[in-house]
């Protein structure tokens, strides 16, 4: 019995050793997922906020007003006429958001190349480091916190939005060009260097320990840069003088290791609608969207030809199909893989409809539906262009060579046929990009094809014209298209074996991804 | 020499004052806040696309009944004041069929003589915007593209 008795006490302790051990592991299980699912809602509610944050700064931006603009006097980093050619790019926004502070960072373009010199530095590209940076308090973006902000790095190699910032901050409020600057050291506000010169005491304007800091900035393209030296200022004490010192959050980059006691990474905003539209293709060649469509629009290759669609909002590229002339490949007639049209909602014409033919995604190769997703696309990347430059033209939107160059290669395509002029520019200057891109797609599928089988997909109807196109312009374009058979080696006979193989192909594209 | 001289200064000083010409337009408000006035049939549609404004004048008087189009870049802070009431009241503007015989007039003859301007209620303000008249599109611009 005393054995029993002995045997039954370790028994009970056991069971409850393990069933408090197994109560313990329930508790850390649902703390954990508690945890991680807080974590994941902490981080939903920083992407809205974030998201929410860049959309109420664009409708502060756009609707912003500033009455006594014409008083205000003073001089701006860069000139009028390149002041009025700053694009913000709201896509690519993100915010740092401290305590009730929110900071709304736009990158913004400028078609030039600018460099500046500032003491030891001298040739730092300023192109890619141009912000606008709004900021709210807690009481609304207001025009006097809008600003321009210039980052010029202490390191002269560059410095990338992933990296902690350590140079000078350039601020110019956006409406009123009045300049000052602030040190920057990892990411956080530090004291001046001994390289800035302090010009002390009170001034008329009211300020004290005001400082000032020479800057070269060039501006032009490579080769013939024009360089002029500005000073710009900062005060102390009071008031006004910009509004430079805002703490930490104020400072680029993005990311919850970025400065001004952590922000939010704000990688959704506007961003989380970006996509080209291809809603129709998924809903009925879903295979076609998911493995061909959605891998090319995602190559880096592609990136420059899709980035001006890649925003919440118009200008759009849309994707549809529909049943287009389809021909045999025995008896000939006309196979038209697909068109482009401007969208007829878009006013501005920056907007396009690309439209694949149904019989093409169901009876051609993967190949072939490739190149047709590439060229179409390239169709709706000129005409976006077309339109900018005639939007650009209209409003007196003329200045500096490289921006010109880019002028004259589209505004002066705009008079000529266009399926001849858009062919042409194909042909000769996006071919080489195109097949890059559609050679990256392949090296991802389980059937590999060679350069010179992707040449002749990509060569599929580049040499066809508008009807009535003067025989001058044929012979260009035909010229052109030799050129690439050159290249590439091909005769007629072989791309014709070749076109025959692929529009009617025994590997199609599957049918049903969902 | 001298009469060469002179020659040239004469021909200098016509095509610059041709050039001066040219360049200085004439200046066309339009109100654009319709609350105030009697129901018309002819209306605006706002929309942005990219870094523009476009206000579209319904009215089909474009050729080839297109509609005309009147842009504006929106970060050119330039082209957005906002004018106090006695700026306002001092401004001359036009009536809408005013307007559509001026884009018709364009929509023909492409020559582009006037800068315009809408004028319009922004909650409490008075906000000016410069506006370009876009041109027609031509029939290359809207061919298919194979």
């Amino acid at each position: 019995m005393k054995i029993t008795s002995h045997m039954r006490i370790p028994l009970r302790a056991k069971a409850y050793l393990l069933l408090f051990i197994m109560f313990v592991a329930v508790i850390i299980y649902s703390c954990k997922k508690d945890s991680s699912t807080d974590y994941k809602n902490l981080q939903k509610e920083l992407s809205e906020s974030s998201a929410a944050a860049i959309i109420r700064a664009k409708e502060a931006f756009i609707n912003q007003s500033v009455d006594n603009r014409v008083q205000l006097t003073g001089k701006s980093l860069l000139s009028d006429s390149l002041l009025n050619h700053r694009t913000l790019l709201w896509s690519e926004a993100y915010t740092n958001i401290s305590g009730d502070s929110v900071f709304v960072f736009v990158p913004i373009k400028i078609p030039v190349t600018l460099t500046v010199e500032q003491g030891d530095l001298a040739g730092t590209r300023l192109t890619d480091h141009l912000f606008l940076r709004m900021i709210d308090y807690g009481n609304g973006f207001k025009p006097k916190l809008t600003e321009m902000v210039s980052m010029i790095p202490d390191d002269s190699s560059g410095w990338k939005i992933t990296q902690k910032f350590s140079g000078l901050l350039l601020l110019e409020n956006w409406y009123f060009p009045f300049s000052s600057f602030i040190q920057v050291l990892d990411g956080k506000e530090s004291p001046h260097s001994k390289k800035i010169m302090s010009s002390g005491g009170a001034t008329t304007e009211g300020y004290f320990d005001c400082k000032t800091l020479p800057v070269t900035l060039c501006v032009g393209v490579e080769g013939y840069m024009n360089c002029e030296t500005h000073t710009v200022t900062t005060c102390q004490g009071g008031g006004g003088g910009g509004d430079g010192g805002t703490g930490g959050g104020g400072v680029p980059p993005r990311g919850p290791s970025g400065p001004g006691g952590g922000g939010s990474s704000g990688s959704g905003g506007i961003g989380d609608k970006r996509e080209l539209n291809t809603d129709a293709i998924r809903e009925k060649f879903s295979c076609a969207d998911k493995n061909i469509l959605q891998p090319i629009f995602g190559s880096e290759s592609m990136s420059a030809f899709v980035a001006p669609f890649l925003t919440d909002k118009k200008p759009t590229l849309t994707y549809n199909t529909a049943s287009l002339p389809w021909g045999s490949t025995t008896t000939g007639g006309k196979f038209e893989l697909g068109h482009a049209i401007y969208d007829p909602t878009s006013r501005t014409g920056l907007s396009s409809i690309v439209t694949l033919n149904e019989k093409m995604l169901e009876n051609s190769s993967p190949l072939f539906a490739a190149v047709t997703t590439v060229h179409e696309t390239i169709h709706g990347y000129i005409n976006y262009n077309i339109s900018l430059a005639s939007l650009n033209v209209a409003n007196d939107y003329s200045d500096y060579g490289n921006w010109m160059a880019a002028l004259n290669g589209f505004y002066l395509i705009k008079g000529l046929p266009s399926n001849y002029s858009q062919h042409t520019v194909m042909l000769t200057d996006y071919f080489d990009r195109a097949i890059k891109v559609v050679t990256a797609w392949d090296q991802k599928q389980t059937l590999h094809h060679s350069s010179k089988e992707i040449a002749m997909a990509m060569m599929y109807g580049l040499n066809m014209v508008d009807p009535n196109t003067p025989q001058n312009l044929v012979d260009n374009i035909n010229a052109a298209f030799e050129l690439i058979k050159i290249k590439y080696e091909v005769t007629d006979a072989e791309l014709d074996t070749f076109y025959k193989s692929q529009l009617n192909s025994l590997i199609k594209i599957p049918t049903d991804c969902n | 020499m001298l009469n060469k001289n002179i020659l040239f200064v004469v021909i200098l000083v016509v095509v610059t004052q041709g050039a001066i010409a040219q360049i200085k337009k004439d200046s066309i408000y339009y109100i654009l806040d319709s609350k105030n006035k009697p129901k018309e049939k002819t209306s605006f549609e706002k929309q942005v696309e990219g870094n523009f404004l476009t206000y579209v004048l319904k009215c089909k008087c474009y050729p080839h009944d297109k509609d005309p189009v009147f842009v504006s870049r929106i970060e050119n802070s330039q082209n957005t004041q906002f004018i106090s009431m006695v700026e306002f009241e001092k401004i001359k503007t036009i009536s809408i069929s005013k307007l559509i015989k001026l884009t018709k007039q364009y929509g023909k003859d492409k020559i582009n003589r006037y800068s315009f301007f809408f004028i319009e209620k922004d909650g409490i303000r008075i906000k000016k915007t410069k506006v370009v008249l876009m041109p027609p599109r031509n029939a290359a611009q809207d061919a298919v593209l194979y």
